[in-house]
């Protein structure tokens, strides 16, 4: 690498050339979107990757059963250190691929070429953040409607069912069950409670 | 619970399960508290994960700008670069 000079790198002119380009204006913003989504896309793409491995590791922050994932019972330290991990690796590998893939730019003082790639690089982790979060919004609204839906099945319907059931079901226990089952109106009475 | 409300439902319960007006009394007290315990440990960890989402986050935003600038200053004359 550090046979490229500054210029090479950075596409910044001697300080002697730095005259000829005063007055100029170019018409082009400074944000190099192909690189900055191309970037985003990667920091996505490697996060995926790594939360895939993550679940294999047992750190799975969603599960498929019901209260057994780590939001409804426990998130533990090593959860909360591999998500740092992941964000960390995944908006490196963005912010990096960002500050190389873009075209040089001519005629820019080096502060102005840094500040630059710095707010490329803070784009393109923006931009796989919000393409992230709409993805795990419409991942939740499509199972919402799953289960929402009346013809969705057993499995669905299950899902669904009231939160308080088990403990309405704990507090009506009896050692002739057959005979005390509470009402269906009962039921729904105690759970009205809570 | 309304003391009224805990009355009916002890009453409710003790007619299903054969238990003494008391002891309804006592399993509810039980129930709920069991609930409440369940319902705040959901909580807690909701909260966990989404401080420990927003912190990485955050690190992960630092990242990026930090990696975007060494991807420029790598291979320069490192004495101009801020990193």
């Amino acid at each position: 690498m550090s046979q490229f000079s500054l210029a090479d790198r950075t596409g910044v002119e001697p300080l002697a050339d730095a005259g000829s380009y005063a007055g100029e204006e170019t018409s082009t913003t400074g944000v190099a979107w192909g690189a900055v989504i191309g970037g985003a896309l990667a920091a996505l793409a490697l996060s995926l990757v790594l939360v895939t491995l993550g679940s294999g590791f047992g750190l799975a922050i969603v599960s498929p059963w019901r209260g057994a994932g780590a939001s409804a019972t426990t998130f533990t330290m090593i959860t909360a250190v591999w998500l740092i991990i992941v964000q960390w690796l995944a908006s490196a590998l963005g912010g990096y691929l960002t500050g190389r893939m873009r075209t040089k730019w001519v005629g820019l003082h080096t502060h102005e070429v840094f500040f630059r790639d710095t707010a490329n690089g803070f784009l393109s982790w923006a931009t796989a953040t919000v393409i992230g979060a709409l993805f795990l919004v419409s991942a939740a609204s499509w199972g919402v409607n799953q289960t929402a839906n009346p013809a969705a099945g057993y499995q669905a319907t299950t899902a669904t069912a009231d939160p308080t059931a088990y403990y309405v079901d704990t507090l009506f226990r009896s050692d002739r069950p057959v005979a005390s089952s509470p009402a269906p109106d009962e039921r729904a009475q105690a759970s009205a409670f809570w | 619970m309304p003391a009224d409300d805990a009355t009916y439902l002890s009453t409710l319960v003790a007619l299903r399960t054969g238990l003494s007006q008391p002891s309804a009394q006592d399993r509810i007290t039980a129930v709920t508290d069991k609930m409440r315990h369940d319902a705040d440990v959901a909580r807690k960890a909701g909260a966990a994960l989404a401080l420990f989402t927003g912190l990485s986050l955050l690190i992960g935003a630092f990242i990026a700008c930090t990696a975007g600038l060494w991807a420029v200053c790598n291979g320069t004359n490192i004495s101009l670069c801020p990193l």
